[in-house]
C-alpha cells in the first residue's frame, strides 16, 4: 500500500432524502494512482455516493453531510466556482450511458474544445490539436470529433468521454457503470483503456459496478456496499477469495462462470 | 440506479387522492369549487333571488342598478337580476363546456389512438383528415353554421366540437405512438391480444394522462370561444343566460356599471381555475407512480 | 444425475431426429435496407431442449428470437412449426400458433403494463386463449403465479410494488399461461441483479424439466448460455458464423469472434491475469455488409482470402458448422489469436 496521502478521503458520509438516510459510509479511501472499485446492487447507494462526491447530490434532492476531502480539501466546503474547478477537471466522470450523457445537439468536437478552453487551453485551435490528439490516444480517428453523439456507437462514445478526462489530465476518474451498456468485447477494450489510464497517466480510479467480475478483472481493492453502507472491504485477493461476509459470499458465487464443470 | 432513490406512488386510488391533496392542498380547493358550480347548476331555482330574471323577462324600470341588498349584483339593462342570471348561467356555460369536450374526446381520442398504434397508411389517413379539420377556425365554421342553421347554443357547441377534436387526435396520437412501442404491448400482441383489447386497455390508459390535463385547462377556453362567438351574435342568444353572452353585452357599460362584466367574469374565472387545480390532481391520482414535483 | 449432467448427456444427439419441433430456414429479416437477420437456419427439437443464441449488438439475435415469435415480418424464408409453415399465418391459425410459442423479454420493468394489475396481465393470457372457463381465472393466475415463485396475494399488486425479479416471474408466468410447446428467451436475466439472476435461471431450468420445454436463448452471456442450452449457435451481422454443442463451442471453438467472446468474459479469476484478446476495430456497416466475411475488420488471423470471400457455414465436425476460412487451424490451436497481431486501429 502506498505511504502517500489517499487522494479521495470520505468520512461519516450520510445522504439522505429528507428523512430517509440511504447512504451512511464510515470512512472510504482512494489511494493515489488506485483502483478502487465500488462493488453492489441496484440500491446499495453506490450511484448516490458518486454523486455526492461530484456535489451534485443536490440537483436529485438529497443532502449531503459528512466530509468528503479531494487531496485535503473538503469538497462539501468548497464554493459553487471553486467546485466546478474540481468537478469536471480534475475529478472527470463516465457513466452507464455514454451517448446519452453527451448534449444531443452539439457535436462531439465542439464539447471537447470548449471543455478544454474551459479549463486551461489558450485557443480554439490549441484546444482542437488536444482534442484530435486525445482521441487518437484511445484509438479513434479524429473524424470523430464531427459527429453528433447519436452518430457514435456506445463504444466510440464512452472511448470520448475517457478521452476527454485524459485530455483534461484529471487525476481522478469515477466510473459509474462506464460498460455496463456495452457488448463484451467492446467493454473489453474500455477496461484495457481504463487499466492503462492508471498505469500510463497515473490516474485514480473509482469504479463503480454492479458486476464483480468486471470489478475483480479491474481493481485493485474493493468495497463491496449493500443497501447503503459498506458490508466489505479490502484488497481484491482478500474479498474474493476470502470474503467475510455472507452479502459478500452470496455476491462471489452469484457470478455465472463459464466453463465450469459439472458440480 | 438513481431513479431508486425516488420514492415509489401508493396503490389504491383512494390513498393516491389523498396523498394528492396532501402534496398540494389546492386540489382539495379545485375539487370543491368544481362541486360548487355543480350544486349551484342543479340548484338553481332554489338559489336565485329571482329566477323569473333567467330568461324571457324585462323591468324597464329598474335597469343598471348598482348591487344591492335586493339586488345582490345589480341589474342588468334590461333590469334582470344579474345573480340569478349568473346562477341560472352556471347551467348553460359549464355545460356547453362539458357537451363539447365530450364530444372532441368521442371522436378525438379513439381516431388518435387508431392514428398512433397502428402506424403507417392508417396514421397517415387519420391525421391528413384531422389537419383538414384542423385548418377550420371555430368561427369560421360557426359561421358557416349559423348561415345554414338558426344561431343557438346547441349549434355553437357542434361548431365548436367539430374544431375542437383535432387538437385531442394530435396530442394523444403522439402519446399512443410511444407507447405502442413499449414492450408491454409487444407482449400483448405476440400473446395473440386482439387488436381492440390492446387500444382500450392498453394504449388508452397510458396515453391518456396529457389529454386530461389538457381537457381541464380547456374548459375556459371553450367557454370563452363561445362567448367570442355569442359576442358575434353566432352563438346563444338574448335572453339565454350564458356567462360569455352577459360579458359581451356588458362590455360597453364596463366603465360606468362594472357589475354587468364583473360577476359573470368572475365565474368565469372560477369555473377555470376549478377544473385547471382538478386536472392537476387527476394526473396525480391516474398515474400509479408519478415522482412528485419538488 | 445432476441437471448439468443430463445436458451433457445429448452432446452426441444426432443432428434431426425427425421433425424438429421448431424449424428456421433461410430466414432474412430486413428493416431498410438494414439486414438484421441474413439467411439463418436453424433448428429446436422436442424439448427439453435448449438452443442458444449468441451474440453482441448488431448481431440479429433479439430479432432473430422477434422474428420467430411473429413480432416482425420476414423478408424471406420460413419457420416451420412441426413440419407445417407458419410463416403466413394470419387469423385463427396466427392465433393458435402464438399458443405454440411463447416470448419473454428482456427489460422487467416495460414488460408488463404499469396501469394493470399483474394477475390481470396473466389472466389476459388465459382469457384471450380460453384456457380456462372463465370461472376459473382467478384461480389459474394464483396457481401460474406460485408456479413461478411468488404468492397468490400478488395479484392483486401493480408492477411497480414489485422488484425487477418478481416482475420477470410475472413475465414469465404470463407466457406459461398459454401452455406453449416453446418459448423464447431474450435476454430474460440481463437487466436483473446477479443474486436474482441466479434465482430466476434456476425457476427455467425447473419449468423446463417439469414440461419439458424447448426453448431458443438469446443471450450475450455465454454462462447463461452454458447453464441452459445444449446446443448453441453464435452469431455476427446477421448471420451464424458458428454453431454446435455447448460444451464444444466454449471449450474449443473453431471461429475467431467464438474465441474472442469467450476470451472478452471478465471473471473472478485470482490466479494470473488471464492473457485476455481484444479485438480493435469496428462493425461494418449493416446496411451494406462487406461481400467478404463480416468479421475480418476485427478478426487478428484475418488473411487475404478473408477480405475477398466470404466463407460458408458448413460442418468441420459431427454436429459442428463454421463460417470462416480459418476453422481448421482456429479449432486445432494452430493458431493463436492472444498473440497475433492487434487489428486494424478504429476507423470508420
Amino acid at each position: 500500500m502506498s505511504a502517500r496521502e489517499p487522494i479521495l478521503s470520505i468520512a461519516d458520509l450520510s445522504i439522505a432524502f429528507g428523512p430517509r438516510i440511504v447512504v451512511t459510509i464510515d470512512a472510504l479511501e482512494l489511494g493515489s494512482g488506485e483502483i478502487l472499485g465500488v462493488a453492489g446492487e441496484s440500491g446499495s447507494g453506490k450511484s448516490m455516493t458518486a454523486l455526492a462526491i461530484l456535489g451534485l447530490a443536490g440537483t436529485v434532492g438529497a443532502t449531503v453531510r459528512g466530509r468528503i476531502a479531494f487531496e485535503g480539501r473538503d469538497l462539501l466546503e468548497l464554493s459553487d466556482r471553486e467546485l466546478r474547478d474540481v468537478r469536471g477537471r480534475r475529478m472527470a466522470m463516465i457513466f452507464q450511458n455514454p451517448v446519452s450523457s453527451f448534449n444531443p445537439v452539439f457535436r462531439v468536437g465542439d464539447v471537447f474544445v470548449r471543455a478544454l478552453l474551459l479549463h486551461g487551453a489558450r485557443s480554439k485551435a490549441e484546444a482542437r490539436e488536444r482534442a484530435a490528439a486525445g482521441l487518437r490516444r484511445v484509438l479513434l480517428s479524429p473524424d470523430l470529433l464531427e459527429r453528433y453523439p447519436h452518430q457514435l456507437s456506445g463504444g466510440q462514445a464512452q472511448r470520448v468521454a475517457i478521452a476527454l478526462a485524459l485530455a483534461l489530465r484529471s487525476e481522478v476518474l469515477l466510473a459509474d457503470e462506464p460498460t455496463s451498456a456495452l457488448d463484451v468485447t467492446v467493454q473489453a477494450e474500455i477496461l484495457q483503456l481504463v487499466r492503462s489510464l492508471r498505469d500510463e497517466a497515473g490516474m485514480s480510479v473509482l469504479f463503480i459496478s454492479h458486476d464483480l467480475a468486471v470489478i475483480s478483472e479491474l481493481c485493485d481493492r474493493i468495497v463491496v456496499m449493500r443497501s447503503g453502507v459498506v458490508v466489505e472491504q479490502g484488497p481484491a485477493s482478500a474479498v474474493l477469495g476470502a470474503p467475510e461476509h455472507e452479502y459478500t459470499k452470496a455476491l462471489v458465487t452469484a457470478v455465472p462462470k463459464v466453463g465450469v464443470a459439472d458440480d | 440506479m438513481i431513479e431508486d432513490a425516488f420514492a415509489r406512488g401508493g396503490t389504491r386510488p383512494l390513498a393516491q387522492a389523498g396523498l394528492a391533496i396532501r402534496r398540494n392542498p389546492l386540489i382539495a380547493v379545485g375539487g370543491a369549487l368544481a362541486l360548487l358550480i355543480v350544486v349551484v347548476a342543479i340548484l338553481a331555482p332554489a338559489i336565485a333571488t329571482h329566477p323569473g330574471d333567467a330568461y324571457t323577462a324585462a323591468h324597464p324600470t329598474q335597469t343598471l342598478l348598482a348591487p344591492s341588498s335586493e339586488h345582490w349584483f345589480g341589474t342588468d339593462q334590461l333590469g334582470r337580476d344579474v345573480y340569478s342570471r349568473v346562477v341560472y348561467g352556471a347551467r348553460v356555460s359549464p355545460l356547453i363546456a362539458f357537451l363539447v369536450l365530450v364530444i372532441a374526446c368521442l371522436v378525438g381520442i379513439p381516431l388518435g389512438i387508431a392514428a398512433g398504434y397502428f402506424g403507417g397508411v392508417i396514421d397517415d389517413v387519420l391525421m391528413r383528415i384531422t389537419d383538414v379539420f384542423l385548418a377550420f377556425p371555430a368561427l369560421l365554421l360557426a359561421l358557416a353554421f349559423a348561415a345554414v342553421l338558426k344561431p343557438s347554443a346547441g349549434n355553437t357547441t357542434l361548431a365548436i366540437a367539430l374544431t375542437w377534436w383535432p387538437w385531442y387526435t394530435r396530442l394523444i396520437r403522439g402519446q399512443a405512438a410511444s407507447v405502442a412501442g413499449r414492450q408491454y404491448v409487444e407482449a400483448a400482441k405476440a400473446l395473440g391480444v386482439p387488436h381492440r383489447r390492446i387500444l382500450f386497455k392498453h394504449i388508452l390508459p397510458n396515453s391518456i394522462t396529457p389529454l386530461i390535463v389538457q381537457v381541464s385547462l380547456d374548459v375556459s377556453a371553450v367557454i370563452l370561444t363561445a362567448s367570442a362567438l355569442s359576442f358575434l351574435g353566432l352563438g346563444a342568444q338574448d335572453p339565454t343566460p350564458d356567462w360569455g353572452l352577459m360579458v359581451s353585452q356588458g362590455q360597453s357599460y364596463f366603465t360606468t356599471q362594472w357589475w354587468l362584466v364583473t360577476f359573470p367574469g368572475a365565474a368565469i374565472l372560477l369555473t377555470a381555475v376549478a377544473f385547471n387545480l382538478l386536472g392537476d390532481g387527476l394526473r396525480d391520482v391516474l398515474d400509479p407512480r408519478r415522482v412528485p414535483n419538488r | 444425475m445432476t441437471e448439468h449432467a443430463a445436458l451433457d448427456a445429448r452432446d452426441d444427439r444426432p443432428a434431426d431426429a425427425g421433425h424438429a419441433l421448431l424449424e428456421v430456414e433461410h430466414l432474412t429479416v430486413t428493416f431498410g435496407p438494414v439486414r438484421a437477420v441474413d439467411d439463418v437456419s436453424l433448428a429446436v427439437p422436442r424439448g427439453p431442449f435448449g438452443l442458444g443464441i449468441v451474440g453482441e449488438s448488431g448481431s440479429g439475435k433479439t430479432t432473430l428470437g422477434r422474428a420467430v415469435v411473429r413480432l416482425v415480418p420476414a423478408r424471406c424464408g420460413r419457420i416451420l412449426l412441426e413440419g407445417q409453415d407458419v410463416s403466413r399465418l394470419r387469423g385463427g391459425g396466427l392465433k393458435a400458433y402464438r399458443r405454440a410459442v411463447q416470448i419473454v423479454f428482456q427489460d422487467p420493468d416495460s414488460t408488463l403494463d404499469p396501469r394493470s394489475r399483474v394477475g390481470s396481465a396473466v389472466g389476459e393470457a388465459l382469457r384471450t386463449h380460453g384456457i380456462v372457463p372463465r370461472g376459473r381465472v382467478r384461480e389459474r393466475v394464483a396457481e401460474l403465479l406460485e408456479e413461478v415463485g411468488l404468492e397468490p396475494a400478488h395479484a392483486r399488486r401493480y408492477p411497480h410494488q414489485l422488484s425487477g425479479g418478481q416482475r420477470q416471474r410475472v413475465a414469465i408466468a404470463r407466457a406459461m399461461a398459454v401452455e406453449p410447446r416453446m418459448l423464447v428467451l431474450d435476454e430474460p436475466t440481463s437487466a436483473l441483479d446477479v443474486t436474482v439472476q441466479a434465482r430466476v435461471l434456476e425457476l427455467i431450468r425447473r419449468l423446463r424439466s417439469t414440461h419439458a420445454l424447448a426453448y431458443l436463448l438469446v443471450s450475450h452471456n455465454l454462462a447463461v448460455v452454458e447453464e441452459l442450452c445444449e446446443e448453441t449457435a453464435v452469431m455476427y451481422v446477421g448471420q451464424i458464423v458458428e454453431r454446435g454443442s455447448t460444451r464444444a463451442l466454449l471449450t474449443q471453438p473453431a471461429h475467431p469472434y467464438t474465441v474472442a467472446l469467450r476470451s472478452a468474459v471478465p471473471e473472478i479469476d485470482l490466479g494470473s491475469r488471464r492473457q485476455r484478446i481484444v479485438l480493435h476495430g469496428t462493425l461494418p456497416n449493416p446496411a451494406d455488409p462487406p461481400a467478404a466475411c463480416r468479421f475480418h475488420t476485427r478478426c487478428p488471423v484475418a488473411i487475404d482470402v478473408c477480405r475477398t470471400e466470404a466463407p460458408p457455414l458448413r460442418p468441420i465436425a459431427p454436429g459442428r458448422e463454421v463460417a470462416c476460412h480459418r476453422a481448421e487451424e482456429v479449432l486445432s490451436g494452430a493458431v493463436d489469436l492472444a498473440t497475433a497481431a492487434p487489428g486494424l486501429e478504429a476507423r470508420d
